[in-house]
């Protein structure tokens, strides 16, 4: 297989499997390099996905037959797991699977409007008295920028309904769930950390002392309880 | 009811247990997949020369394949399936599976990797993070609660490189010494590359801890740090 091939591949993989990527990556990335907030982002995940199972339940027994909550299990291409020969049983003929509120659109709505967030509220803190504005404006111009690819990623999330995986109400519940609990679950680190927990850009977490003047220059060093 | 919520138990454990299986098996393409996105996302140097480092392993493994395979001929090569074994997404598209599945010539070999891109992974993954610890010796020393952090990772990264081995040897992918081929030339390309960049870049491309840089000490002891070009946004 040439390169190209093998990008494609790499590529339609990443996307197709991106929840179980954004979960095992931040997992496994925030543990091997001890990065707190990412294994915290992980843990979000999966109390995301657990909320979104029991949405999923609740609806299917509302709604045991409409088709925008339950779809025949015909294929496999839409589950992450289903391609494993022998790790997964079959889908058995004319067995419904619950498809709202989406488990995909659910957990990657949920990194990405926690990603984005983080953004905005780095964004918009308040500058430090006497603050150099050239650094004020360096950690804004870097606040949008990953606000703004933030977006960009969040928009790509929903190209998902292209696929042919996702119900319109599933899609919007997902989001809707996804991007809601990101908020409430980043709020909650917030409140226990000071900002520096749930702040997974690490701007917030890195900045220098107040006061610090462009005229004197900025030495930093070990806060007495490291 | 309690037989319900009992089936409902079940169900839950067996995907589990499916999904830590599949990750296993994917383990190589969605830790690239994970860094290339957050390197994106988060706008991080460190973690996009990891992913870099795993695109160019991608380019490299074959070369490294055909190499081996002049050496040892086709005998070490165990017959494998390639879906389950290629430590890759399960194709969209299914060229590669197409690909290997022509008749087991000397290029076949080749294309289907001794040692495995899978075994190379993981060694290059010891390779890359195992040293962090000596790289940065200076600044954990200087912070006890990073220290802790790093030992922490440290297990978690022998954890996960023993569970892989097992399941890759058990699931009859790979020999107990193609693995060891593999995991050796790996820990050989991923220690040599981290070195070089934190050479090359004084450390700050490969600083995926976040670590403040230590530049010297003041006169009382304590360590100056390097503050980073956005570090100091007020």
């Amino acid at each position: 297989m040439n390169g190209i091939q093998r990008a494609r591949t790499f590529l339609l993989g990443a996307y197709h499997d991106l929840p179980n990527v954004l979960f095992i990556g931040s997992l496994l990335l925030g543990a091997l390099v001890g990065y707190l907030p990412l294994i915290f982002v992980a843990i979000g995940l999966i109390v995301n996905g657990a909320t979104i199972s029991a949405f999923q339940g609740l609806l299917r027994l509302l709604f045991p037959t409409w088709s925008q909550i339950v779809v025949p299990a015909n294929s496999v291409a839409c589950d992450i797991f289903g391609k494993i020969n022998g790790v997964l049983r079959p889908p058995l003929s004319g067995e419904l699977v619950a498809v709202a509120p989406s488990h995909w659109i659910g957990a990657a709505a949920f990194f990405a409007v926690f990603s984005v967030y983080n953004s905005a509220r780095v964004l918009g803190r308040d500058a430090a008295t006497n603050a150099p504005a050239d650094k004020v404006d360096n950690r804004r111009a870097f606040s949008l920028s990953t606000l703004v690819i933030g977006v960009v990623f969040l928009l790509l999330v929903f190209a998902r309904g292209f696929t042919g995986c996702e119900t319109w109400l599933g899609a919007s519940l997902g989001a809707l769930i996804g991007g809601g609990l990101a908020i409430i679950y980043w709020g909650i680190l917030d409140a226990c950390g000071a900002g520096t927990v749930p702040d997974i850009l690490q701007v917030v977490g890195s900045m220098a002392p107040g006061g610090a003047n462009s005229e004197v220059p900025v030495v930093c060093t070990a806060p007495p309880t490291t | 009811m309690a037989s319900k919520i009992v089936e409902e138990f079940k169900r839950v454990i067996d995907f589990s247990v499916s999904g830590f299986k599949y990750n296993l098996q994917v383990l190589p393409d969605t830790i690239t997949a994970a860094s290339l996105l957050f390197a994106l996302l988060f706008q991080s140097p460190p973690l996009a020369t990891l992913g870099a480092g795993f695109i160019l392993l991608n380019f490299l493994h074959p070369s490294l394949a055909e190499f081996t395979t002049r050496f040892v001929s086709n005998t070490l090569g165990p017959e494998v399936d390639p879906q389950l074994c290629s430590g890759q997404f399960p194709g969209i598209s299914y060229d590669r599976l197409m690909n290997m599945s022509s008749e087991k010539t000397f290029g076949a070999l080749n294309r289907a990797g001794w040692p495995s891109f899978y075994s190379v992974f993981l060694g290059y993954l010891i390779g890359w993070i195992g040293p962090l610890p000596l790289i940065y010796r200076k600044e954990i020393d200087a912070s006890p609660r990073r220290a802790g952090a790093t030992t922490l990772g440290l297990i978690v990264l022998g954890l996960v490189v023993i569970i892989a081995g097992i399941f890759r040897v058990q699931s009859g992918c790979e020999s107990v010494f193609g693995l060891f081929v593999g995991m050796l030339a790996g820990l050989f390309i991923g220690g040599l590359l981290v070195l070089g960049v934190a050479w090359i870049s004084e450390r700050r491309m490969t600083n995926i801890l976040g670590l403040p840089l230590i530049r010297g000490k003041a006169p009382d002891g304590k360590p100056i740090y390097v503050c980073e070009r956005n570090s100091g946004g007020q």
